[in-house]
């Protein structure tokens, strides 16, 4: 009787050790599993990556080119000649068309454009007052 | 229990770490093999993106960039081995109809490119660098294209084309810089080239995945100039114009800015493509603003005027006779026709350009005095202005000086400066005798950011005193008005101070009689005109302008006043209206309608005289 019991626990033992085992082997399979599964993605990953990188040198490359067209076609030379092209007469403003204004809106002193203005005000000024029959003209035409 | 169960888990763990670290040993050194196969392995560098180039407005205005591109090369081995249909169609494309595609593509000669592929002995034919993705979406596509090989490059972009060239300069077939900005500031420019280390394909095609190093590249710094672009254009086809109208063989200019001393407009004639450097002809490459001397002739003689009127020797009504048979000076200079008082000032001396009182002048302060003052206004030395080759002139020592040099040094003979010399000397005229160092480069960032370098105003020496600027300033007015050489230099609305000079070049060792150059340098505003009653000073001067046009043949308009100060006059208008200059003599705007009414009374004026 003991020397049964003694059989039976040795057999308890080897089926505790085989579900061990089977535990670990299924372990293993797991983690081989998961191993495999997370390489395939980052090597997913890594290509996605790739082609993104390549892309953004692409696109990189791309807009460098896009800029250096626009730099061209900004040179004097190129707009003075799309100008022409156009019957477009710009020039610089002249001295005399720039008035430059304080901050509360008077303009500074010593100005061409305000000297002229003002030149052009006490001409019209005098000539109103020479003739009464322009004076007339000029208020019939402000009327109308 | 317990122990049993140790004694069971115990084997089993330490098995199965060992296997696995076997195994990770087994492994790694398998895909080390592996790795290490030379045939897979690659490493290459990188090449860094050169720098940009711009201009005074920073970077929205690029004056020179690399710009990727794609260099197309002809393989007609690979050409006639490949057999391309188009898309439905069953017979292969000939040899002429990839021929015309690829000409039609990249413009080029249909006839050359088929002439190209039929070479089978030379493969590899370089046919073209584009940046245009129409051409090279046609290019690779292998259904209408074979033979084409493809390789990625950059391409250095020069945006204005052959304006600016001897300030920006080039580069060579290697990328790197071999003249102006280019080669001096190679080392930022450049930047550093970055490394990649990975694997191939067997069609020689990297595996992204396995790469293994990649440093990327530093990019190379940019570099801000103080030129404007615009002021550049302006110059530069009044210099173009101005040498087709008077019929010289080149010509140079410059503009500084008259508190600063920073250059706005530079530009020398012959010129030459930046992308045909090496193709170019000796003469074009020479930056004649910097890298050429010459004897300047009279305007030099407000040098000498400033020298005087600073020792006090002389001030600006100081009389002298116009004889030339003194015996007080040894063999003096002549003077033309259009010197004729007895008696003449130290001002009308330079309004009518007088080489008997100038010479008389020079010899009285003495060569030692002048020599200081010539060496103090930068002549003999290197202005150190930002481009490669300067050269310093020739300015011998007084003591070296022969008693004939000393009445020809005071009138611009004898000695050698550069253009750059010549306009700094002005405008420490303009600045109130305080000469500034002239810079052409204001900023350099690196790749990721950084400034580098920054320029700030440096004093590169006081020659004369504040009122010996002032007074010399107002003498130099006279010369371009009505009774000046220089009447064709008069801006309407503006106040000018300058001085013209007609050097004789030399030819043979003796002094040309048909041969001159013609140089204006001007000051506007001069400085000297106050531009309201009850100003407390007078307008600060804004730019100084300075024009050489050089005669290789005799040509009726040769002296300065007549051909130099016209373009001076255009280049100076254009100057003041885009940089926004208010008028210092807003009533010449008042009286005169347009230009052309003022100059027909500047010239009626001049007649009357």
């Amino acid at each position: 009787m003991k020397r049964n019991r003694k059989v039976s626990r040795q057999m308890s033992i080897v089926a505790q050790n085989a579900a061990h085992v089977a535990a670990i082997m299924l372990m293993l399979f797991v983690m081989v599993i998961v191993n495999l599964l997370a390489n395939s993605s980052c090597s997913q990953l890594m290509k996605s990556i790739g082609e993104k990188e390549r892309l953004l040198a692409k696109l990189e490359d791309e807009r460098s080119r896009e800029s250096a067209r626009w730099e061209e076609m900004k040179t004097p030379e190129k707009l003075e000649r799309a100008l022409t092209r156009h019957g477009l007469a710009m020039r610089y403003a002249k001295p005399s068309q720039i008035v430059r204004l304080r901050a509360d809106g008077t303009p500074f002193p010593g100005q061409l454009s305000v000297a002229k203005a003002m030149q052009r005000d006490t001409a019209s000024a005098v000539a109103m007052s020479a003739s009464p029959a322009r004076r007339r003209v000029a208020s019939t035409t402000k009327r109308r | 229990m317990c122990s049993e169960n140790k004694r069971f888990w115990l084997p089993v763990i330490a098995l199965l770490a060992f296997s696995a670290y076997s195994a990770q040993k087994l492994f790694r050194t398998h895909f080390e093999t592996d790795a290490a196969e030379p045939r897979y392995q690659f490493e290459r560098d990188v090449p860094a993106c050169r720098g940009a180039i711009y201009d005074a407005t920073g970077k929205s205005s690029a004056l020179v960039k690399s710009v990727p591109c794609w260099e197309y090369r002809l393989d007609p081995v690979a050409m006639t081995n490949a057999v391309v249909r188009p898309r439905g169609e069953k017979i292969p494309r000939t040899r002429e109809a990839i021929c015309r595609s690829i000409a039609n593509a990249l413009s080029l000669d249909y006839r050359k490119v088929l002439e190209m592929s039929r070479n089978t002995s030379n493969r590899y034919q370089y046919l073209a660098q584009s940046t245009d993705p129409a051409a090279h979406k046609i290019l690779s596509d292998r259904r209408l294209v074979s033979g084409v090989v493809i390789e990625d490059r950059q391409i250095r972009q020069y945006f204005e084309g052959k304006r600016l060239c001897h300030v920006i300069g080039a580069i060579n077939k290697e990328g790197v810089g071999s003249a102006g900005i280019e080669l001096k500031y190679e080392r930022e420019l450049s930047g550093v080239p970055g490394r990649i280390r990975g694997c191939r394909d067997a069609r020689g095609a990297e595996i992204y995945e396995k790469r293994m190093e990649t440093v990327a590249p530093i990019p190379g710094a940019d570099i801000r100039l103080t030129i404007d672009r615009n002021l550049q254009y302006e110059a530069e086809t009044a210099l173009a114009d101005g040498l087709a109208k008077y019929g010289a063989g080149s010509g140079w200019c410059v503009v500084l800015d008259a508190q600063t001393a920073d250059v706005l407009a530079m530009a020398s004639l012959p010129d030459f493509n930046p992308l045909f450097f090496g193709r170019a002809p000796d003469a074009s490459k020479v930056n004649r603003v910097t890298n050429f001397t010459y004897e300047p002739g009279s305007v030099m003689k407000v040098i000498t005027a400033c020298a005087g009127i600073d020792l006090g020797i002389v001030g600006p009504d100081s009389l002298y006779t116009t004889n030339r048979d003194d015996d007080r000076y040894y063999r003096l200079p002549g003077d033309g026709r259009h010197v004729w008082d007895p008696r003449m000032s130290v001002r009308d001396a330079l309004v009518h350009s007088s080489n008997i009182v100038m010479g008389k002048l020079g010899c009285d302060m003495g060569p030692k005095n002048l020599w200081n003052y010539m060496k103090a206004f930068g002549f003999g030395s290197k202005t150190g202005v930002e481009l490669p080759g300067e050269e310093g002139g020739i300015l011998p020592h007084w003591q070296k000086w022969d008693k004939v040099k000393w009445s020809r040094a005071p009138i611009g003979q004898g000695i050698s400066v550069t253009a750059m010399q010549l306009a700094s000397a002005y405008q420490a005229i303009a600045n109130d005798g305080v000469r500034m160092k002239p810079h052409i480069i204001s900023k350099i960032t690196s790749g990721d950011g950084r400034t580098l370098y920054e320029a700030k105003g440096e004093v590169a020496a006081r020659p004369i005193s504040r009122s010996t600027a002032r007074k010399v300033r107002e003498m130099m007015l006279g010369v371009a008005s009505s009774e000046g050489t220089a009447r064709r230099a008069a801006i309407r609305g503006y106040s000018v101070a300058g001085k013209t000079g007609t050097a004789q070049k030399v030819v043979n060792g003796k002094y040309s009689d048909s041969l001159y150059r013609a140089t204006f340098c001007g000051i506007v505003p001069s400085g000297a005109v106050y531009r309201n009653k009850g100003d407390q000073a007078p307008a600060q001067p804004r730019i100084v302008v300075l024009v050489t046009l050089d005669f290789d043949h005799r040509a009726l308009y040769h002296q300065g006043g007549n051909s130099s100060a016209p373009v001076f006059k255009r280049i100076a208008m254009a100057a003041l209206r885009y940089l926004e200059v208010e008028p210092d003599r807003p009533d010449e705007l008042l009286d005169f309608e347009d230009e052309d009414e003022f100059d027909n009374v500047m010239k009626e004026r001049t007649q009357s005289t």
